[in-house]
């Protein structure tokens, strides 16, 4: 790619970034709402936030939650990539769509159905208490959200770690077999080693995920006051009656000013990126390894519990609560069963309208969106410029602030900013605004697909005369076809589960599920709420099973 | 045949008045109609509401078999983000809500800070006193905060009548009650603190030593109601204290009896969702439409028959919303105006939440 070609995208790219970012900076440092004339320039806000205890009891919370999800994630994560990808690990093909359930469901939803299931008084802690004695856990500790905060993030590893390892030549595994090693051995010793840096990306995904909890701590942390720092961000919004844009900017200052340290060590880990090169000129197929008996009957159970635990459960018990009127003590739950959730949803025009415009800002933006993030992959691929470091950089700060805050300054860039105004009630502005949010997961995936591919085959397509772009579209993009799969795959789950970024975007007519979700979370009851999960759930599940088959067709 | 014609033309010309007209009241003033056709030329009215859809669908839906031709654009939001949409749009000067519809509190802060229009509703002479502030500010409907509780596991003989028997049944039973009392957290739901700060304006003193029995029961504090009575229903909580009436009757409705409502006899604090048409509304006339359609005695038939109550002298109140018989003067009105301002005033809210805190942690 020509270097102009490579500034303009990446310059354009950091200018569509920053100006969110700049305004909510900005909007930290003023006294008022930054379009008050009235509003003037002060530290007094900070002052607030750092002098409320609560704050720093949820930094606390935050960081334990965050160094939990990674101590239990990415380990589990890795593990599961490689049995799938790399071993003859039974039921294989069906698994896959299953393991990335957990990312189709909203956390705030599952959190509902964790209530349902592993509650007080849910149906699996009564049936404990009555058959085996009283429950060793209690739902809504800080313990127990980890927990589930980290069983829950599995997939996301998951899906890092999987594709790298799809791209790896299964030679030198199959080396380290003939020389005797066992299947642990191969994956700890070889395997995982070479996906590095897919292990290193999503460790530092997972860890950022960590700041942006929200759904979890929300309903399982509420009733004792657990608050971490989005729902101590999300009360601080509520409790003022009015919202002080000054505060809630404040937290996603000090949010996105932690994120700049986690960076500058990625990069560190990051710096001799081309020592992973993996995908080379000379062809060989993917052979799988052989388990063995005792290993398969293990892994075998350690993906039936984490399933049972971090799916089953909660889908069952949010899926289960759609067909009920109610439950609990004394309701049988036969005589409870009805439709009457799901009628009550469709006698409303703007429930309707949202379930279209989530299918097709999932389908059809997704597909733009990992469309622009290939163009800046490209872009920046094996750049070394100080643009490609800025960006890096940048990319990472939207996914940072709160979903809350970045769909608010969205709304207000597309309110202030004149050319924008006409675009503001379109899809094309909630478009944007996750494109922004999920720029980070789309580009890392991508590059991590890029970094595989050894520079010789595109070397190679120049030296026979190839031109760049040429180069490009021949070699580098039908090499990266399963990165962008699965990038697609996973901007689709995004975009579908995504809630609190459109709540301000969205207009009469361009309604979607997840904000809905929200503001009826806020009035309406939790059948509603159930009953739109179900859908939402289907909705996913249609796509990805979809997705996978496209995948698997192209491969 | 000139003439024929010219006599049809003009009773084409009039068709559109004369239909109009039917549905106009007699004491509705004159220009009325006027008012109507412009409606009809703006063609549709924005409404950003946290009174969610799902509740007035049926007063929508007559809205516009009534008046054909103008759209209804309803934006279910919460009060945050009505007040966020509503003053960032109208601060950038672009197209923004027609007709607020909100709680009393939100609308009453947003007349304060002048963003209202004033408008004067013919249905004025019909409703109930304490109802509209300054023309600008419109209560709606009316629905009591109310006492949830799961009559599986609390029997009827400890259901409290008054804030007097919460408190002994908070402290006699304390310890049965550990874990399975819930109520909205001041500190975190601007509702909690609006009716905390009410109750303690009603009683300071009965109110601390409520909000100590509390403490002393192990109390669940709340952001959200939803799931607070959600989990009374299942048996997780036995009682909830402070919930909005509509949202009570609501899942009461569909709770299989786990979910029953009590109102204090000494005094109730009752919600109104209020309406306002914001200054710079670009389909004003229809806005205005819609509000006076809200009063009239068709649109609060409507109404009583949703979870919320009417404002109207002449419309009969569903029975699970009316003050029982031997305590008609108990209800306390959450009317607009100046009085509704004060959970804004950072000094009161910061010395009341101080007083609160103390009291839940036993002093």
């Amino acid at each position: 790619m020509p270097r102009l070609a490579r500034t303009l995208i990446v310059g354009s790219t950091i200018l569509v970034i920053l100006v969110p970012v700049a305004l909510i900076v900005y909007q930290s440092l003023l006294t008022g709402p930054f379009y008050d004339a009235a509003a003037a320039f002060s530290l007094d806000a900070f002052g607030t936030v750092f002098g409320d205890p609560r704050f720093w009891q949820a930094i606390g919370n935050t960081l334990f939650i965050c160094i939990g999800m990674v101590v239990i994630a990415v380990p589990l994560g890795s593990a599961l990539a490689f049995l799938v990808v790399r071993t003859d690990m039974p039921g294989k093909a069906w698994l896959e769509p299953v393991i990335l359930s957990p990312m189709f469901i909203s956390a705030i939803v599952l959190a509902f159905g964790y209530v349902v299931v592993l509650g007080p008084v849910g149906f699996v802690t009564l049936f404990y208490r009555t058959y085996i004695g009283p429950p060793f856990w209690f739902l809504y500790s800080r313990e127990m959200i980890l927990v589930l905060c980290g069983l829950n993030h599995i997939p996301h590893v998951y899906l890092y770690v999987a594709a790298a390892l799809r791209n790896l030549g299964s030679d030198v595994e199959e080396a380290a077999r003939i020389s005797g090693a066992g299947p642990i051995k191969v994956a700890l010793g070889v395997s995982l080693p070479l996906v590095r840096p897919a292990v290193l990306y999503a460790t530092i995904m997972v860890f950022f995920m960590g700041f942006e909890q929200f759904g979890f701590p929300l309903v399982l942390g509420d009733p004792q006051g657990i608050s971490v720092i989005t729902t101590y961000l999300y009360t601080l919004a509520q409790q003022f009656g009015v919202p002080k844009y000054q505060l809630l900017a404040v937290v996603a200052v000090f949010i996105m000013a932690a994120t700049i340290p986690l960076v500058a060590i990625q990069r560190h880990f990051l710096k001799a990126s081309e020592r992973y090169v993996s995908v080379k000129g000379k062809g060989s197929a993917q052979r799988v390894i052989a388990l063995g008996r005792p290993l398969r009957w293990a892994s075998i159970a350690f993906v039936a519990i984490w399933l049972l635990v971090a799916v089953v459960f909660p889908v069952g018990g949010i899926v289960l609560r759609s067909f009920l009127s109610a439950w609990g003590v004394g309701i049988s739950v036969i005589d409870s069963l009805t439709l009457a959730n799901f009628r009550d949803i469709f006698l409303l025009p703007s429930l309707q309208r949202g379930v279209i415009n989530s299918i097709l800002i999932a389908t059809l933006g997704a597909a733009v969106s990992v469309g622009v993030f290939a163009l800046i992959g490209l872009a920046t691929h094996r750049w070394k410029s100080p643009w490609a470091r800025a960006l890096d950089y940048s990319i990472l700060l939207p996914r940072a602030m709160p979903g809350l805050i970045i769909g608010l300054a969205v709304f207000w860039v597309f309110l202030f900013i004149p050319v924008l105004t006409p675009l503001r009630q379109t899809l094309f502005a909630i478009w944007i605004a996750y494109t922004i949010v999920w720029i980070a997961y789309g580009i890392r995936l991508i590059s991590g697909a890029l970094l595989q591919i050894s520079p010789d085959l595109e070397e190679a397509a120049r030296v026979a005369g190839a031109s760049p772009g040429r180069t490009g579209a021949d070699i580098t993009v039908p090499l990266m076809r399963s990165g962008l799969v699965a990038a697609w795959v996973l901007l689709y789950i995004a975009f579908v589960r995504e809630y609190a970024t459109a709540v301000y975007l969205f207009a009469p007519g361009t309604e979607v599920l997840g904000s809905l979700m929200i503001t009826l979370s806020s009035t309406g009851s939790i059948s509603q709420i159930a009953a739109l999960s179900t859908i939402n759930i289907v909705l996913v599940a249609v796509g990805v099973f979809a997705a996978l088959r496209i995948g698997k067709i192209h491969a | 045949m000139k003439r024929r014609l010219a006599v049809l033309g003009a009773c084409i010309g009039l068709l559109p008045i004369q239909a109009g007209a039917q549905n106009i009241p007699a004491d509705y003033p004159a220009g009325y109609s006027d008012m109507i056709s412009d409606a009809k030329s703006e063609g549709s009215v924005l409404i950003y509401s946290s009174t969610e859809s799902s509740s007035v669908l049926g007063l929508i839906e007559r809205f516009k078999e009534i008046y054909p031709g103008i759209a209804v654009d309803f934006l279910d939001l919460n009060s945050n983000e009505v007040y966020t949409r509503l003053t960032s749009e109208m601060a950038a000067g672009v197209r923004s809500a027609d007709l607020i519809w909100a709680g009393s509190d939100s609308v009453s802060q947003l007349v304060d800070a002048g963003m209202a229009m004033a408008y004067r509703t013919p249905e004025l002479p019909h409703l109930i006193d304490g109802v509209v502030w300054n023309d600008m500010a419109f209560g709606v409907t009316i629905e009591p905060v109310v006492v949830v509780y799961n009559p599986r596991l609390l029997q009827d003989d400890l259901v409290p009548g008054t804030h007097g028997e919460l408190l002994d049944l908070l402290t006699s039973k304390a310890s049965d009650l550990r874990g399975m009392v819930g109520t909205l957290d001041p500190r975190r739901s601007a509702a909690g603190l609006a009716y905390s700060m009410a109750d303690s304006d009603e009683d300071p003193e009965g109110t601390r030593k409520l909000i100590q029995a509390f403490g002393g029961a192990g109390t669940m504090l709340y952001s959200s109601t939803s799931s607070m009575v959600e989990k009374v229903v299942s048996g997780e909580h036995a009682i909830a204290y402070n919930v909005a009436g509509s949202t009570a009757s609501k899942i009461a409705a569909s709770s299989k009896g786990n979910l029953a409502t009590a109102k204090l006899c000494d005094y109730t604090l009752h919600l109104m969702r209020t309406m306002m048409i914001p200054s710079k509304a670009e389909h004003s006339n229809a806005a205005k439409l819609f509000l006076d359609f809200t009063y009239s005695k068709e649109g609060q038939d409507i109404l009583a028959k949703t979870p919320f109550g009417t404002v109207r002298e002449d419309v009969e109140n569903d029975p699970a919303l009316a003050m029982p018989a031997e305590c008609p003067e108990a209800r306390r009105l959450f009317s607009p105006g100046p009085d509704r301002l004060r959970t804004f005033n950072e000094d009161a809210r910061t010395s009341y939440l101080a007083t609160w805190q103390k009291a839940f942690a036993g002093q």
